[in-house]
């Protein structure tokens, strides 16, 4: 017997870019919502833009979560939004060739750039999604725009969900102005306010199931203690007519695993990061990396790097003191010396585009025997180690074109390089795990279509239990991935009422 | 140094990653881990995970990775030790437990033999503990270099963690609130 006993239409589980917009959606079409998140809800009131709040609130494992050995650092966001709380704004469409390699190689046909443009549309114009003005455009981002003109790489300005936006550059830390139009403050609260009913701190445990269908969703709330750490608290069982998993691509294949459903060895496999490289420049004027948008432009001149190659493609981050000194590698008076520097630095990242090459399996989410800690693996290749240098390489360029004075790899022992002829030192450095930083903001996969769900994203051999959120994608997509994930969950609600109404 | 410790180290360590191998027991076994860490004085707060060794351990590693210099405050005064020991109470039990492994392992003298050194780090000096710091890091085992970096992970980012140190680098803190109109915003 539980504590809490709810009956509802649909149950989704996970607030974030997914399941938002699907609670969303399907509160609009007049079903019963219960949305359970195991992050807290934060309000523009709490979010007062100190890293040592907003990490260990809002994201995994305090900030640090990462691969089992370390190599591969993740962030990711846990609280009411997910994600979309403490990201840093960025918005594309889902690349038409993605979704061409997607139909030749994984049978995926339901998704075109014909089905998604009106939901794209229509999200949008909802979350007031334009381009970030040029004149507006911050210093670290200036350095990319103006390194990629020079060069005569290809450039664009990124279209930000933000509206009435102060250009503070605290987006990563929950925006205390409610500018970024986040799942936190836009859709949820909408849902709520139509009768969705939303758990925060609310841990799902396993999913029980009969035969062909999902009947119970088991769950407890956690209950905060005086230092931070949470406890089980009460149990709760949903018993909805459909349940929805939208933990993310770690949450939700492991949650799929935790209630036994491995869609024959499939679930957790084909994890893709956007495994990414970073490139640390020094100036001799200001730059303040951490003030205004932290993301407005985007370079995607090596997306395409020709057969049996890994693209990649270039932004830059914000640049926050907490952050930057765990990144930044080394210790010791090095490191304390690259820290005063900050206020003259720009940083750039280069995001490889993984999981189109036939070789590339991804990497791999699993449970641990006795202990309840995901098991991340991510073992880079090869191809990725050479996309990795070549990224290192052009963002060189880019911030010597720039006017760097000077410009460091993040190897544990730095490549330094002072001028355009230097830039070759980096084919001598070595390119192996935890000898050069590598780190990722986009985990995406685990759950993939034609595995694990089917093309309706509905989990292959179930009837009422459905996967909505980046876990399902087959590969990574080369760009931004937080409104491609509104698209398809927005999609996905005709599918997931169907199944209500036709079970 | 046996070649039994050295096959068991490398084959736990790469098969299971540092926080998932009991290998990391290892460093509470051998004769070296009888060599006493050198203490450190305890803090006044009351510790939730780390034990008196341990902490001295982090105190030791602190004092070389973010040491004490023109513009930086030492990580006694900045409390790293307690920061650390409150970030370990809000990580997964699983993961304290290996953590605090890793620094007995970390402080066995067996471990600074491969810089040439029999004493634990923390009875080093400073100059040979740079030494040992810089042999974890360049090791040719993915093992060392993972378990440097899960310590320095903790320990820079216990540091950073304090707005002491937004002076040292150059950061002027976040705007005030009292200024930050919403809807107010500059892109329309």
């Amino acid at each position: 017997m539980s504590d809490i006993d709810l009956a509802c239409d649909v149950c989704i589980v996970g607030s974030g870019a997914g399941g938002a917009v699907l609670g969303h959606a399907l509160t609009e079409r007049g079903l019963s919502v219960v949305m359970l998140e195991e992050g807290g809800h934060y309000t523009s009131k709490d979010f007062d833009m100190r890293e040592e709040t907003a990490y260990a609130r809002m994201y995994q494992d305090l900030g640090s979560r990462t691969t089992d050995d370390l190599a591969i650092t993740l962030l990711q966001g846990k609280s009411v939004g997910g994600s979309t709380t403490v990201n840093w704004c960025t918005c594309f469409r889902m690349p038409d060739a993605v979704l061409t390699h997607w139909r030749d190689r994984f049978g995926v046909r339901t998704l075109t750039p014909g089905v998604l443009a009106p939901h794209f549309e229509a999200l949008e114009a909802k979350l007031h999604i334009v381009q970030w003005p040029e004149a507006l455009m911050n210093a670290n981002n200036r350095v990319l725009w103006e390194g990629c003109g020079a060069l005569g790489y290809q450039r664009e300005l990124v279209r930000r969900n933000v509206h009435a936006c102060q250009n503070l550059g605290y987006c990563g830390l929950g925006c205390p102005t409610d500018a970024k139009q986040s799942m936190n403050v836009t859709l949820i609260p909408e849902a709520v306010q139509k009768g969705m009913q939303l758990f925060p701190e609310t841990r799902v445990e396993a999913l029980e199931w009969t035969g062909r269908r999902v009947t119970k969703v088991h769950a407890h709330k956690l209950l905060r203690q005086a230092h931070g750490a949470q406890l089980k608290g009460p149990r709760m069982t949903i018993h909805p007519k459909v349940t929805a998993v939208c933990a993310g691509a770690v949450g939700s294949p492991l949650l799929l695993l935790r209630s036994g459903l491995s869609a024959q060895g499939q679930v957790g496999k084909r994890m893709f990061l956007h495994p990414t490289a970073v490139m640390m420049a020094h100036f001799d004027r200001p730059i303040h990396p951490h003030q205004g948008a932290p993301q407005s432009v985007t370079s995607h001149h090596f997306r395409e790097r020709g057969t049996g190659r890994v693209g990649f493609f270039m932004e830059t981050p914000p640049v926050h003191p907490l952050l930057a000194a765990v990144t930044l590698p080394g210790f010791g008076e090095v490191h304390q010396q690259t820290m005063t520097r900050l206020p003259y630095s720009n940083v750039l990242i280069a995001l490889l585009a993984d999981g189109f090459l036939p070789q590339e399996e991804g990497g791999t989410v699993a449970l641990r025997r006795g202990d309840e800690r995901p098991s991340l693996k991510y073992a880079l290749l090869p191809e990725h180690w050479d996309a990795m240098r070549e990224a290192c390489k052009a963002m060189a360029r880019v911030q010597f074109a720039a006017g760097a004075r000077e410009v460091r790899s993040l190897h544990a022992v730095p490549v330094v390089m002072r001028s355009v002829s230097d830039i070759a030192l980096l084919d001598q450095a070595p390119w192996e795990p935890l000898r050069v930083r590598v780190v990722s903001a986009h985990v995406m996969g685990g759950c993939a279509m034609g595995s694990v769900v089917n093309e309706q994203l509905r989990y292959k051999d179930l009837e009422n239990l459905f996967v909505v959120d980046g876990s399902v994608f087959p590969t990574s997509l080369g760009v931004n991935p937080q409104l491609s994930i509104f698209g398809i969950a927005r999609w996905a609600a005709d599918p997931v009422r169907e199944a209500v109404s036709h079970p | 140094m046996s070649e039994t410790f050295n096959a068991f180290t490398r084959r736990s360590f790469l098969r299971k990653g540092i926080f998932g191998g009991a290998a990391l027991a290892l460093g509470s076994l051998g004769w070296m881990a009888l060599r006493p860490t050198r203490p450190w004085p305890m803090p006044e707060a009351l510790l939730r995970v780390l034990s008196p060794r341990e902490y001295a351990v982090v105190m030791a590693l602190a004092s070389r990775m973010v040491p004490e210099r023109q513009g930086f405050v030492s990580p006694g005064t900045m409390g790293v030790g307690v920061r650390f020991d409150a970030t370990l109470s809000l990580l997964p039990m699983e993961t304290a437990r290996e953590v605090k492994r890793l620094l007995v392992l970390f402080d066995n003298a067996l471990m600074s033999l491969w810089s040439g050194h029999a004493r634990p780090f923390s009875q080093l000096a400073a100059e040979e503990q740079d030494r040992v710091l810089a042999h974890w890091r360049d090791s040719r085992l993915l093992f060392r270099r993972t378990g440097l970096e899960a310590l320095r992970k903790l320990i820079i980012g216990s540091y950073y963690s304090d707005s002491r140190t937004w002076a040292s680098v150059g950061y002027s803190g976040p705007p005030s609130r009292d200024g930050l109109i919403p809807n107010s915003g500059v892109e329309r």
